[in-house]
């Protein structure tokens, strides 16, 4: 039974025995392991370098941050184009003469013929009814008195017999809404 | 000889190992969120008046952030110090407290004629909802770092945008930063440099 023990630790035994012999400080292990990790830890600023997303480039400045003030827009670029016919190139732009009209000389085509304005057939008015016939209007006599008016009905009530439905109704609603909402609210607590 | 193997055994299975487990607790890469550093060698970040913060922990992101994206975590981080980095060359802020790094995200700062000012300040002032008469525009969560108006505030973050010297960070971070930080704390920011200037960390 002893002898069954001692060959199970022999294999253990002889592990140890030749660690022991390799390394005859046993403290070097454990330097050695911590070294291994230090080795294996990065510094700080190595990290940040890893992390960072670089050196900043050409920027732009935030637009939200404006000075306060008055804004104005300003185009990028001076636009030139040729002023608009008849409105002198210098000046004030936001006022101009109109251009100078031309004095007007008729040509002649410009108005027809005097002695004949019309052209084409020539047009005579449809007769209207027999020439000399006048209708003649009967006399009238007073007019006949009008029948009486009836009685307007007296003033119905403001608002109203619907109108109050309608209101009640409203404020029945609105109770009921509040009430399902107070008792929502105290579900909800409890 | 029974004793003196068992003896043996014990110190090379206890002595050594679990020691330096203990010591060196690493929770981090691949997956992991933060990075620990060993008791005893806490790596430190130099500050441009030569002073020295100890790093004792870093979010641990592996990816580039983009703008607008940002990192928090505050899980098992004693309370303590809070200071700010603000890292003007790789458009990266962090927050620090108690030594452990508890956010970070990518910001937008000034121009280069509307500079964002350098060196060492602190939160002058807290504001959550301000709004700047000069420029016109809301400042959500809005820490002051100097009389003249930079501060610290929530910002649309895009990139190739930059501001008139505050320091624009995404609108949650910038929430998440108002309730850690406290009137005095401290806010480092770093001047962009040069590329080919070597790394400051010992």
């Amino acid at each position: 039974m002893k002898w069954k023990r001692v060959l199970l630790l022999a294999p253990l035994l002889v592990g140890l025995f030749v660690v022991a012999v390799a390394e005859p400080d046993p403290r070097a292990i454990g330097m050695a392991i911590k070294d291994k990790i230090l080795a294996e830890l990065k510094d700080p600023l190595r990290l940040y370098d890893e992390r960072s997303p670089g050196r900043r480039g050409s920027v732009t400045l935030l637009l939200k941050k404006s000075k306060t003030g008055p804004r104005e827009r300003v185009l990028p670029t001076i636009r030139e184009r040729e002023p608009a016919p008849g409105i002198p190139a210098s000046g004030d732009p936001l006022f101009a003469m109109p251009p100078e009209i031309p004095s007007f000389i008729p040509g002649p085509g410009d108005f027809p013929p005097l002695d004949n304005p019309f052209t084409g057939p020539p047009f005579f008015p449809p007769p209207f009814g027999p020439p000399g016939f006048i209708p003649e209007v009967p006399p009238t006599g007073p007019n006949p008195p009008l029948p009486p008016l009836p009685p307007l009905p007296p003033p119905t009530p403001i608002p109203e017999p619907p109108t109050w439905m309608m209101i009640l109704g409203i404020l029945a609603f609105a109770a009921g809404v509040r009430w399902q909402g107070r008792h929502a609210d105290l579900c909800r607590i409890r | 000889m029974r004793s003196s193997i068992l003896a043996l055994a014990v110190c090379l299975s206890c002595g050594a190992q679990p020691q330096a487990a203990k010591a060196v607790v690493v929770h981090a890469p691949p997956g992991g969120v933060r990075i620990w550093y060993p008791a005893g060698n806490y790596p430190q970040l130099v500050l441009p008046d030569g002073r020295r913060e100890v790093v004792r922990s870093m979010l641990n992101v592996v990816n580039p952030m983009r703008f607008g994206n940002f990192v928090w975590n505050e899980d098992r981080i004693p309370k303590g110090p809070v200071w700010v980095r603000v890292d003007l060359t790789r458009q990266l802020l962090s927050v620090f407290r108690a030594g452990h790094e508890i956010g970070s995200a990518v910001i937008l700062y000034g121009t280069p004629h509307k500079f964002t000012p350098t060196g060492h300040f602190t939160v002058l002032e807290k504001r959550k909802d301000y709004y700047s008469r000069s420029y016109d525009a809301p400042m959500p969560y809005m820490l002051r770092l100097t009389s003249d108006g930079v501060a610290i505030h929530g910002s649309n973050v895009r990139p190739g945008w930059a501001t008139h010297g505050c320091i624009g960070v995404p609108l949650d971070f910038a929430r998440l930063l108002f309730a850690a930080a406290k009137k005095g704390d401290a806010v480092i920011i770093l001047a962009a440099e040069p590329e080919q200037k070597k790394s400051n960390v010992h």
